[in-house]
């Protein structure tokens, strides 16, 4: 099954060599793939629907191409799996949310345009937190996927069903996207590699938006090369982005071999001696400019004094700009419609039995500090903090290459969380890793580094890297290295039992 | 890592009217018994963020500017597909409870 | 009670003649039939995004150079929230605390001083894009949306408060129009929506130092009612003060049946639009060079080409007309290059041309040459080179027809006799009837227009005036000097 295909092709670039030689049938790696699924996501619980005979369709298409001698695309015959989130014409797109229960849309994003121009076949639409408020996958009207070696731990979000159909084997390559750490931490919970481009870099066209500057679709797969494989094909100016960068797209599978001897990591401090690090979490990074500097890399130590600015200034950001975007949620056009007395009250009691709690929270927060009398001392004050934090990464990034940070304060979240369960900060203060790379536009990827055992459970940890703007080649370059030479990688394919 | 270490900034004070107003700009909905606890939640989490406040001032880099488009037309959505969605379909048009349209 | 005089302030929405829609590519046009002008962005649909456009851009700032405003090199799109069924996204994307334009005024001339200017300060101008329509479903209790205006671009017209009479303001809007349509922004239609004025009114003291709280009578789309609509609530407030009552912030519609206001909705409270720099959009840079051409390009405004012309002795009527209509304004300039005397370009092209183009409903026949060839004939009217009568036949045909004027005056024979021809057959015509010729000599002056029938059935083409003379002299028997 799926399995046996992974095994014999473990690059996403080298499936898609074999479906384009003929060797193997996109139909064939499409039903395995489908039958894999049915067995499996019960338990896994990725998916939010399987199209079926959308991926047949495409994967006939692919191999007739084939057949006629014509180019099918770098990705030909690769299963994939989106996250609700990107626009797919004729399948649901529900954005992991009650108030878009049933929406089908009329046309496709980017990202689903691009994967079928590619030859990709796409095979169905993953679960996440609701329109990516989140980071444990628990914010949603359907339960978390599991996460890949604990039934005790949530398998990180908001990518989550995106994290869980690689790690389970189910697709090599899943689209996630990344806001605040979104795609980051969900690819360390797994195992598996998760890149958040640089800002730009891939079309917002046809991703559902949560905060518009700083959310970025962010490829994931079982190892860099993948991710890389699938970056190059999403990558590039499109003209229905404003913000969607003009600049070229690199040869990113072959960044990949590029050595690192020569150049230099740098390794934040604060963000390891910070309160509540776990001591596994400090050892991958430690590992991590190890296995570096074993690579011929320069590893210096540097500080970001701004760090406890992060988390304050991307969730005033990002909670306003979500407050903005899903201002159109109002049961008019489109979604569910929840009938009250007169218009102002259908819109409320649309909107309140349409969104969960996180949802609503971050939406009451998110008008409070754009609301006249606060948009100054909030939103004025967080547009200045932004400021500042990217110059200071800008400035560090002058005097190293990459910069090496964990991924999230823990291996993972445990599912009784206890009294953290009350506490809507306590998810919040976990994004701090991340968010900078939001907050400053820069690429970031987290890769497989390490480990923590807790409980019986072998918990994977990823390191995190943070590039220049465009810095994604180096990014590869170097999250490869950590790859070959530490070789964390997924955990191993396992039968999910019921 | 903890947020109760972060006490020690003054909260911010949010009273019943306020978290009404801010829901009825929301247009969200709040039960009754759950406007409380809301309310508290509200409270801690921008009570937290008002540290913003404490960032030094720093002009933004200048972005590039937008680029614009041709005015050349793309083909408009068929109206039975903008209506499919509709909840409440009254063709040609969409169904929406009664308001008064000044424009 | 103390003497109150009224402070008006007008924001205009003006329509821009694009092809699509600001932010999409949806084609954008009047009259379409409900929601077939709609595209996923038009509708808010999730993962849509906003692209402007550039003829939009282009054409805000052909309007903004010609009314003197400052361009500002680079502005913002902001978004405006607010929950309405006609806003599809939840928020309107406007300009906010960054419009590309500020300053400049809207020239026009004074209706209380015919043949002044008036100068209505404008405060900004910005873009923002359009709401879609409504109206009430009679069968049920809901509304019925079409969605075909949403997103159409439009440019906000805002003045200073500093119209102080119901007049001026009819006049200074209608000075608006005549700008837009004769620079090609916009057709302005006011049926069609393409011009909507709002009017905020407030009465204070005079030599108050603030104003009083004032009140906005929302979409008004005709001169005369916006008229009539301002002085109905000027008359409103004064009654509310006089009764010692306090004005209070309303949004305010016109009845034109009973010639009153009508308190639409209260404002308490200020709405708080939660305004955010649109983050799907990078700052707007307007190039120095569009600056540059579109200041070269604005001529003369029609309000101060108008009262020139006026003053030049062209009926008040036809130098408006001449001024304001966009085609015949070029019409105007383009004759008028090729060295017409103004006054006469004017006359013939507000009244005559006017007249012929309207009745045709249409551009005039030749394309790019109807311009040259209006100019030659009316060098004829300068010099005198042909009578009135044959011109007029000339210009009928010319807007008709793709043909030269000199090809129609030979086609229908229009050339006219010259005066020995003319003096030989009054000669004949007095020989042929005695009788007639001699009552005409007896006092009976009437019967030269029996001659005259016939001498011109003759003569077509002739200058009725030189035909007349002459058969004068030949009935009266005076020798013709050739």
């Amino acid at each position: 099954m799926t399995t046996s295909i992974l095994e014999a092709f473990p690059d996403a670039g080298a499936l898609a060599g074999a479906v384009r030689r003929g060797a193997v049938r996109a139909e064939a790696v499409a039903e395995a793939t489908l039958a894999a699924i049915e067995r499996l996501d019960p338990t896994v619980g990725a998916f939010l629907h399987v199209a079926v005979d959308h991926a047949l369709a495409a994967a006939r298409r692919t191999d007739r191409i084939v057949r006629e001698g014509s180019d099918p695309g770098p990705l030909a015959g690769v299963p994939i799996a989106l996250k609700d989130l990107f626009v797919t014409r004729g399948i649901p797109t529900t954005a992991g949310s009650r108030i878009l229960a049933g929406y089908v849309p009329p046309y496709d994003g980017h990202a689903a345009s691009a994967l079928a121009r590619a030859g990709a076949t796409l095979v169905g639409k993953v679960t996440l937190d609701e329109f990516g408020m989140g980071s444990n996958g628990a914010n949603s009207p359907v339960p978390a996927p599991r996460h890949p070696t604990s039934d005790d731990h949530w398998p990180g979000g908001s990518s989550s069903g995106s994290a869980a159909a690689v790690a389970f084997g189910l697709t090599p390559l899943a689209l996630g996207t990344d806001t605040g750490g979104s795609v980051r931490w969900p690819a360390s919970c797994a195992g598996i590699v998760g890149l958040k481009p640089t800002y730009g870099r891939i079309s917002r066209h046809g991703m559902i938006a949560f905060a518009s500057s700083l959310d970025q679709a962010g490829p994931m797969g079982r190892t860099v090369r993948c991710v890389a494989h699938l970056l190059a094909v999403l990558a590039g100016r499109d003209e229905r982005d404003a913000t969607s960068l003009d600049a070229p797209v690199g040869d990113y599978p072959a960044a990949c071999e590029a050595p690192v001897a020569g150049r230099t990591v740098g390794v934040v401090r604060r963000a390891l001696d910070a309160e509540g690090v776990h001591p596994a979490v400090r050892k991958t990074v430690a590992d991590t400019v190890r296995a570096l500097e074993a690579r011929g890399a320069k590893a210096i130590t540097l500080d970001l004094p701004s760090m406890d600015l992060w988390v304050p200034t991307y969730y005033v950001l990002a909670c306003a700009e979500a407050a903005s975007n899903l201002a159109r949620y109002d049961g008019m056009r489109y979604g569910r419609r929840v009938e009250g007395r007169d218009l102002a009250e259908t819109i409320a009691r649309t909107r309140a039995q349409g969104f969960g709690p996180e949802v609503r929270r971050r939406l009451l927060v998110g008008t409070y500090v754009l609301r006249k009398d606060n948009v100054d001392a909030y939103y004025g004050a967080a547009m200045r903090a932004r400021a500042a934090i990217a110059a200071e990464l800008r400035g560090a990034l002058d005097r190293c290459d990459v910069l090496a940070l964990p991924v999230g304060p823990q291996p993972a979240v445990r599912r009784d969380a206890g009294a953290d369960a009350d506490d809507p900060l306590a998810d919040y203060l976990r994004d701090v890793f991340t968010v900078a790379a939001n907050l400053a536009g820069l690429p970031a990827i987290a890769v497989p580094a390490g480990h923590a055992d807790e409980g019986g459970h072998r918990l994977p940890i990823g390191v995190q890297l943070v590039g220049r703007p465009l810095g994604e080649p180096d990014l590869f370059a170097f999250a490869a290295a950590v790859e070959r030479e530490i070789g964390a990688g997924p955990p191993p394919l396992r039968e999910a039992t019921p | 890592m903890s947020a109760r270490a972060l006490d020690t900034l003054s909260p911010v004070p949010l009273a019943r009217d306020d978290l009404a107003a801010l829901a009825a700009l929301a247009r969200i909905e709040l039960r009754d018994d759950e406007t409380d606890t809301i309310r508290g939640e509200i409270a801690t989490v921008v009570t937290y963020l008002a540290r913003v406040q404490s960032a030094a001032a720093e002009p933004p880099a200048a972005p590039t500017p937008v680029r614009l488009r041709g005015d050349t037309p793309g083909p408009p959505l068929p109206r039975d597909e903008a209506l499919a969605a509709a909840p409440d379909p009254a063709p040609p048009f969409f169904g929406v409870p009664p308001f008064i349209d000044d424009a | 009670m103390t003497d109150l005089v009224p402070t008006i302030g007008l924001e205009i929405h003006c329509r821009l003649a694009t092809r699509t829609k600001l932010f999409s590519p949806c084609p954008f046009s009047f009259g379409a039939e409900p929601n077939t002008l709609v595209d996923p962005y038009t509708l808010g649909l999730p993962g849509t995004l906003p692209v402007p456009n550039a003829a939009a851009v282009r054409l805000a700032v052909r309007l903004a150079a010609a009314l003197g405003c400052t361009i500002h090199p680079e502005s913002r799109f902001a978004r405006k929230h607010y929950f309405y069924p006609d806003l599809p996204k939840g928020y309107q994307i406007t300009q906010g605390d960054e419009p590309y334009a500020t300053g400049g005024a809207i020239v026009f001339e004074d209706p209380h001083a015919p043949g002044t200017l008036a100068r209505a300060p404008l405060s900004r101008i910005h873009l923002e894009e359009d709401a879609g329509k409504s109206i009430h479903d009679r069968g049920r209790d809901r509304a019925l949306v079409d969605y075909n205006r949403a997103g159409a671009a439009l440019v906000e017209i805002v003045t200073r408060p500093a119209l102080d009479d119901p007049k001026r303001a009819a006049a200074c809007f209608r000075a608006l129009r005549a700008v837009v349509r004769t620079l090609g922004v916009s057709d302005a239609n006011m049926q069609e929506g393409g011009l909507r004025c709002d009017a905020n009114v407030s009465l204070a003291p005079r030599g108050a130092k603030v104003l009083g709280t004032r009140c906005e009578i929302k979409n008004v789309n005709s001169f005369r009612f916006l008229e009539a609509a301002i002085r109905a609530e000027i008359r409103r407030q004064r009654d509310l003060l006089a009764r010692g009552e306090p004005v209070v912030q309303a949004t305010v519609g016109y009845d034109e049946d009973r010639d009153r206001v009508f308190v639409m909705r209260t404002k308490e409270t200020a709405a708080d639009y939660r305004y955010l720099p649109d983050p799907d959009l990078p700052p707007l840079s307007i190039p120095d060079d569009w600056i540059d051409r579109a200041r070269r390009a604005c001529g003369e405004l029609p309000a101060a080409r108008a009262v020139r012309l006026a003053a030049a002795g062209v009926p008040a009527d036809l130098a408006r007309k001449v001024s304001e209509d966009p085609a015949l304004a070029r019409l105007f300039e383009q004759v008028v290059a090729e060295g017409v005397d103004e006054s006469l370009a004017a006359k013939w092209i507000a009244g005559e041309v006017g007249s012929l183009l309207a009745r045709r409903a249409g551009p005039p026949a030749g394309g790019a040459a109807f311009a040259a060839r209006l100019a030659t004939v009316l060098g004829w009217v300068a010099s005198g080179r042909r009578p009135a009568a044959v011109v007029r036949r000339v210009l009928a045909r010319m807007v008709e027809r793709d043909e030269d004027p000199e090809r129609i005056v030979a086609d229908e024979g229009l050339e006219g006799a010259g005066a020995d021809v003319i003096a030989a057959v009054a000669a004949r015509l007095v020989a042929e009837h005695p009788d007639q010729a001699a009552a005409f000599r007896g006092g009976n002056t009437k019967i030269l227009g029996w001659f005259m029938g016939r001498a011109m059935r003759a003569l077509r083409g002739s200058d009725p005036a030189t035909v007349r003379a002459t058969l004068e002299r030949a009935l009266r028997g005076e020798e013709d000097t050739p």
